[in-house]
């Protein structure tokens, strides 16, 4: 019988070694060694990516023609209608500024969208986030919001060269100022319902006691724009239901989330243009 | 085996060896059953005691509601930013072996427990950082604080920064991490929507750093406490048991330094108890606003239950200022501008002609005078070698019951106050109770109420009561000094034809309102008699000295008086204004008195207090106008 | 041992298997289901590789996994898969190992354990417990039926891949240390 290696006689000892050796390891060589790993990944998650995009792109092609010239005047009809409407933005914008300047106000911060595809999204039981075609080489950076059209999808969790992770509003961890649409105190807001065939939802706290749902209507949650990270005004879900909590001071609230918050295709992150233009010039 | 044997042979004396270790086996034994059988409870008390701690958390208090259900006293969150100082205890075990290293790479000597106070401080001063870093600003920890927690408050959240902005706690929401030490923890601070109405009546609170912990389970255990609040004045101190509720307890089974391991136990705290009043917030504020910048007081009541409708007194304080505490210019503020006075219910003034209703009905009941009797005013009227002046010095002629009432003629009181004597007058001031207090649910309410007789000027000056006296005390000058409170208990009574009539403020719950055992007593005059005093007043409003309280479309029954009081050598002026509305079924009573303070001060009851009786009793019949008044804006 | 090196073979075997599991979660992500395979990925390189060179190949993979993962250190899913690795391959010994149904079993096995880890792990921060508790339940039995119907080609896969790479499996010595 051949002589066996400590490997082979102490196993488990060699594991507490190991595991010791990992804790002691500096933080910076782990944070290189899961940088690098992910980076690694990231090919493959943009890989199946673009296959998915060629499988839409032939869902489309074997689309017939008739569905595809009704599909052009439908979208014809929309983009004139939006071009309408940004026109009038553009205009609102303008007052606004006017008024801004006239009374000395502080003006809004400014945001450019960057918009991104979804290369994957992760929604487990244990975290809910998405992975974007869009990162540090596009000007991402860690923290900045990001929306679609049915209000804020997250924040930018992590930036990598050419992807970022966006943990999502339906994840546990984050947490925003939110208000009720017509009311003016700020509220917390924290995610973390994912229930399976339940759209997302969240939990608003601080709701002060003596606030009361307005009977059969589920006012819209929005963001303060306090927190300092969400501009102010973008639509979180809706409140549906009300619960006292034990501090009785307060009632804790159910917030429903869009139910397309894990279908999404295509984001917009928002980058503040101060920030951008900052960047660009220590560039 | 052997060392048996060896037994066996030895002498019968060391045969006691084995029965007394025996015996103190069974003592052991004994000792042993006794105190894990029948002391079982005591030990497990004991244990108990070593390793539970409790910690009491206040409840929030009840609010207070006016008659309409507006909030007078509400409460308000109090959002603060806070550290378990257990959750921190590696980083502190682990900076405590930074700091020894350092320490011994350099060589300098320093005590292991300054080491700890130090690593723990800097620890805490990390996360100060970090909360400063989010709201731009720049705290720093106190050591000793944080050790002065550490040692005795170690169960209890250590405040970071207290008292958050919302636009504060809304970033440190936002940008810190949900599992961050740092949370955001939330206590209740009184919140009072309308600023300083009804300040004295309504009450504020003050810190109380040990809360009563009634009913709160593990009475036994050594309790730490989250500090709540307690009613220092008014109806909050009143109260205060009601309002109160039940503080929550968590007990927490602890390890051997002390710090939170398991919570064994939680009995969230219970909110106090509602209070409703009888309190009309609008005709407060109406009050209050016609008073103005002026010292003195308006109550309004209904003569029908005797509810409270109005309990103004000016100067005020902003109830807000006195929260979380009152600063020490705030305090200056108030004491300055003689503002902790609750005017309403402690401030004694003569009641001047005012009283002179009393005198009148006093003249009648022991028929001194009837209805018809009249008096000649020459504007004087000579008592002993003294005169006695009217208002009017030129006289007002003759004047009937009705006439003296309207014209508010000094001599005709004068005259049949004399023939009435003041025994009469006491007695009858006294069967309208004017002699002690109304017993209103608001807490020190003055008793040192004066209703002078012969036996109390003998007791309190040692001197005969003079005929002068008696003239003084028929239109309510000399001794007399009573509140605006019985003065409008009184003319509520009149109003109802009644002897007293119980005031009250709290509406709901019913068992905690006033009542008095003979709350209710006819006023026994008879009809005509009261039929004169119910006319000169009516004819006062329309014509007389109370015109300034005339109202369009309401018949109004008043009186005026103007009292002098000498005060620091001057001769100030205290206007009065009783009445009630309407004339028949009346549906509110109303006393007010404003305070002149300096000898310029030229109050006159007819046109100084009668106006305000005017604003006010308009509100009541209009209860649409000016119903903006009580607009609170809120803001985030 | 030191020539054995099956198990980069299996473990880029491995990355396409994780590649396909996150692709169906993708596309479970909407209507709030996910997979968790963890268990199958790793069962054959404990039960058909010696110890050393199967626990390379369960720690890579629990560090690729690690990597993706933003609720818990980087490392700790490395102990929980080296562990369990260890735990299972010390069992190994004891029972017959080398048929499909019970490589299924076992993958079954270690799927609920790391599950159950997870589940663990992750409950203290959830704000609606049992919700929670109810879309573990339900992922775990998709996870679980899924482990079940792809357990036996993905084994196989693996297998003719290391025939394929002229790497056999040795019958006799390699299974015990």
């Amino acid at each position: 019988m051949p002589r066996k290696s400590l490997f082979q006689r102490r196993p488990l000892l060699i594991l507490g070694i190991a595991f010791l050796v990992w804790l002691l390891l500096p933080g910076i060589i782990k944070t290189f060694f899961r940088t690098s790993i992910i980076e690694l990944q990231a090919p493959s998650r943009q890989a199946a990516s673009v296959v998915r995009d060629v499988q839409d792109y032939w869902a489309l092609r074997s689309a017939g023609r008739n569905t595809l010239l009704r599909e052009l005047s439908d979208l014809s009809r929309q983009n004139s209608y939006y071009q309408l409407r940004s026109q009038r933005i553009a205009l609102l914008e303008e007052e606004i500024k006017r008024w801004e300047q006239l009374y000395n106000l502080p003006s809004h911060p400014e945001y450019h969208f960057e918009i991104a595809r979804v290369v994957q999204r992760d929604s487990t039981t244990w975290w809910q986030e998405m992975t974007i075609r869009k990162g540090r080489q596009h000007g991402i950076r860690k923290g900045a919001p990001v929306v679609f059209a049915g209000g804020v999808v997250g924040r930018v969790r992590e930036v990598h060269l050419a992807t970022a992770t966006v943990e999502l509003l339906s994840s546990p961890g984050l947490r925003l100022s939110a208000r009720i649409s017509g009311e003016a105190r700020p509220l917390g807001f924290q995610g973390g319902e994912n229930r399976p065939f339940h759209p997302p939802g969240g939990r608003l706290d601080f709701i002060p006691a003596d606030y009361q749902l307005p009977e059969g209507t589920e006012p819209l949650v929005v963001t303060t724009g306090l927190g300092g990270v969400f501009p102010e005004g973008l639509v979180i879900g809706r409140l549906t239901s009300l619960e006292e909590s034990e501090e009785t001071l307060f009632q804790a609230g159910r917030v429903r989330l869009d139910q397309r918050l894990h279908q999404i295709r295509e984001v917009a992150v928002m980058i503040a243009l101060e920030e951008s233009t900052q960047a660009s010039e220590r560039e | 085996m052997r060392l048996f044997a060896l037994y066996r042979k030895s002498q019968s004396r060391l045969k006691i060896f084995p029965v007394f270790i025996a015996g103190m086996l069974i003592v052991m034994i004994g000792g042993l059953g006794w105190r894990q059988l029948l002391h079982e409870q005591f030990y497990a008390e004991r244990e108990e005691i070593q390793h539970l701690r409790r910690v009491l958390v206040p409840a929030p208090r009840g609010n207070i509601f006016d008659r309409e259900g507006r909030l007078l006293v509400g409460n308000q969150p109090r959002v603060s930013a806070i550290v378990y100082l257990n959750e921190l205890r590696p980083q502190f075990r682990r900076q405590y072996i930074d700091l020894v290293r350092e320490y011994q790479e350099e060589n300098i000597p320093s005590q292991g427990h300054n080491l700890q106070v130090l690593a723990r401080a800097t620890v805490m001063q990390r996360y100060m950082d970090k909360v400063n870093q989010v709201l731009g600003r720049q705290d720093t920890i106190d050591a000793r604080t944080v050790e002065r927690h550490f040692q005795q408050e170690r169960l209890i959240p250590f405040p970071l920064v207290e008292d958050l902005h919302p636009r504060e706690y809304a970033r440190l929401l936002e940008q810190l991490p949900s599992d961050s030490p740092i949370q955001l923890f939330t206590t209740s601070l009184r919140h009072y929507p309308h600023g300083p109405l009804a300040s004295h009546s309504l009450g504020y609170t003050g810190n109380l750093n040990e809360i009563p912990p009634e009913g709160a389970p593990g009475e036994t255990l050594a309790t730490f406490h989250i500090p709540g609040t307690t009613g220092r004045s008014g109806l909050e101190r009143a109260f205060d048991e009601h309002l109160q509720g039940q503080s929550g307890a968590m007990i927490w089974l602890v390890d051997p330094s002390g710090f939170q391991f398991d919570l064994v136990e939680h009995s969230p705290p219970v909110p106090g108890n509602d209070l409703h009043l009888t309190l009309d917030a609008r005709l407060q504020k109406i009050a209050e606003q016609a008073i103005g910048d002026r010292r003195g007081a308006v109550i309004a009541l209904s003569p029908q239950n005797g509810g409270i409708l109005a309990l103004a007194s000016t100067p005020g304080y902003d109830l807000n200022d006195f929260v979380p505490r009152l600063s020490s210019e705030a305090s200056t503020r108030i004491e300055e501008r003689e503002a902790w006075l609750h005017r309403g219910i402690q401030g004694l003034y003569p009641p001047g002609s005012t009283f002179k209703m009393i005198t009148a009905m006093a003249a009648l009941r022991d028929g001194i005078i009837e209805p018809e009797s009249t008096s000649f005013c020459h504007g004087f009227h000579t008592v002993g070698n003294r005169r006695f002046p009217c208002h009017n010095r030129q006289g007002h002629g003759e004047v009937d019951l009705v006439e003296a009432i309207r014209v508010s003629c000094n001599v005709f009181f004068y005259e049949h106050g004399l023939a009435t004597g003041v025994d009469r007058i006491a007695s009858e001031s006294r069967r309208l109770r004017l002699d002690q207090p109304t017993g209103l649910e608001i807490p020190h309410e003055s008793r040192r109420m004066i209703i002078p007789d012969r036996e109390w000027k003998r007791q309190r000056l040692g001197e005969s009561w003079f005929p002068g006296d008696t003239a003084n005390l028929s239109i309510g000058q000399g001794f007399i000094r009573l509140t605006p409170l019985q003065m409008a208990a009184y003319t509520a009574a009149f109003a109802s034809d009644q002897s007293f009539i119980q005031p009250h403020i709290i509406a709901r719950p019913e068992s905690l309102r006033a009542v008095s055992e003979d709350s209710s007593r006819a006023l026994q005059l008879e009809p005509s008699h009261r039929e004169a005093l119910l006319q000169g007043m009516f004819e006062a409003v329309e014509t007389g000295t109370a015109r300034f309280a005339r109202l369009d479309d309401h018949p109004v029954a008043g009186k005026t008086g103007t009292a002098q009081v000498r005060r620091r050598g001057e001769t100030l002026h205290m206007a009065w204004f009783i009445g009630f509305a309407p004339v028949e079924n009346p549906e509110i009573a109303i006393a007010v008195l404003v305070e002149g303070m300096e000898a310029r001060d030229s109050f006159a009851g007819g046109a100084t207090a009668a106006p305000i009786a005017r604003e006010v009793l308009e509100a009541f019949f209009n209860p649409e106008e000016a119903s903006d008044i009580l607009e609170v804006s809120v803001s985030p | 041992m030191n020539k054995d090196y099956r198990w980069t073979v299996l473990f880029l075997c491995s990355l396409v298997g994780w590649f396909f599991w996150q692709e169906i979660n993708h596309f479970l992500s909407p209507v709030h289901l996910s997979l968790y395979l963890g268990g199958l990925l790793i069962t054959f390189g404990i039960l058909r590789l010696p110890l050393y060179s199967g626990l390379i190949h369960s720690v890579l993979i629990a560090t690729w996994l690690d990597a993706a993962s933003p609720t818990y250190p980087f490392g700790t899913g490395i102990l929980a898969f080296a562990l369990l690795h260890l735990g299972i391959y010390t069992l190994r010994r004891k029972i017959s190992h080398d048929t499909s149904a019970w490589m299924i079993l076992t993958a079954l096995l270690v799927n609920f354990l790391l599950f159950l880890f997870w589940t663990v792990y992750h409950y203290p921060r959830q704000i609606d417990p049992s919700g929670y508790l109810w879309r573990s339940l339900v992922d775990l039995v998709i996870s679980q039926i899924a482990t079940t119907i792809v357990a036996v080609w993905f084994f196989s896969l693996q297998n003719a891949l290391l025939n394929l790479c002229h790497m056999p499996l040795d019958e006799e010595s390699p299974l015990s240390p």
